[in-house]
């Protein structure tokens, strides 16, 4: 993967993770579920190059199979409209979360499973592109999750 | 030309297209109630997904309050039947160009009945 490559997967990777941390700076609901789709075709296309502008499709798939899934009654709009539908629009950018979870490794099995998207000579760097982002994925996730406390650091016992 | 419903059919694939008009978004489940209806006429009856072969949503002619992802059609009898077609259906050849924008850029997708 080249440095430029690198850099903007880790653009996505930051963009991704402020869309759900700070909803209300990047718009409305609406636009953050957009933004984040965008920025799921730009991962998929910077992890697999030989992947076509055809990717969309799959991935809108992938993803109204998940808002099925996500919610009793799903209609084919967008999941923003119907949760505020449901009274439910907080629950956006924890969907979304899962979402980008679940998609990264549903790609992960595509690439396994070398689609005629995916040109068979390209997947051992397919594969390791995927398996980089992982790996940031994960420490990622790691920064994220609550820390626990530090060790309590008892002070000696006095000495009479 | 319509599709010539028998008596009875045209009065329950009324009432699905009554409960799930357009605006609800709920072509899926509009699409699962008339399927049975449509094999009833033609046992080759099957449910078609259209999704954005660009872009994101699909963009049909009626004014929709909210965008939609895809959509979901019977074709029975060389008619397709939703709720931009209403009861009588539209026939295949018509059906893009009668009921969407952007008709050069849908892709008709064989929709599984599960």
């Amino acid at each position: 993967m080249s440095p430029a490559e690198s850099r903007l997967l880790e653009f996505v990777a930051s963009r991704l993770e402020s869309l759900l941390r700070r909803p209300a700076a990047w718009g409305s609901k609406l636009s953050i579920e957009e933004q984040v789709l965008q920025l799921l075709e730009l991962r998929r296309v910077l992890l697999v190059p030989s992947l076509t502008a055809n990717d969309t499709h799959r991935l809108m798939r992938t993803y109204t199979r998940f808002i099925t899934a996500a919610l009793e009654d799903a209609t084919a709009e967008p999941l923003a409209i119907q949760l505020e539908r449901l009274g439910r629009g907080a629950e956006l950018t924890g969907l979304l979360a899962k979402f980008i979870d679940l998609e990264l490794a549903e790609f992960v099995a595509d690439v396994g499973l070398a689609t005629d998207e995916i040109d068979r000579t390209g997947d051992v760097e397919a594969t390791q592109r995927v398996i980089e982002q992982l790996r940031k994925e994960i420490e990622a996730h790691a920064r994220r999750r609550p820390r626990f406390h530090e060790a309590i650091d008892f002070p000696d016992v006095k000495q009479n | 030309m319509a599709i010539e419903w028998a008596p009875g059919q045209r009065e329950r694939v009324q009432a699905l297209l009554t409960r799930h008009p357009a605006p609800s978004g709920r072509c899926e489940s509009a699409a699962r109630g008339i399927l049975p209806i449509g094999r009833e006429r033609d046992l080759n009856a099957q449910i078609w997904r259209l999704d954005p072969a660009e872009g994101r949503y699909v963009v049909p002619r009626a004014r929709l309050e909210f965008p939609w992802f895809y959509h979901l059609t019977v074709e029975t009898e060389a008619h397709c039947v939703d709720a931009l077609t209403g009861v009588d259906g539209t026939s295949r050849a018509s059906y893009l160009d009668e009921h969407w924008t952007e008709a050069d850029a849908i892709l008709w997708i064989a929709e599984s009945e599960g």
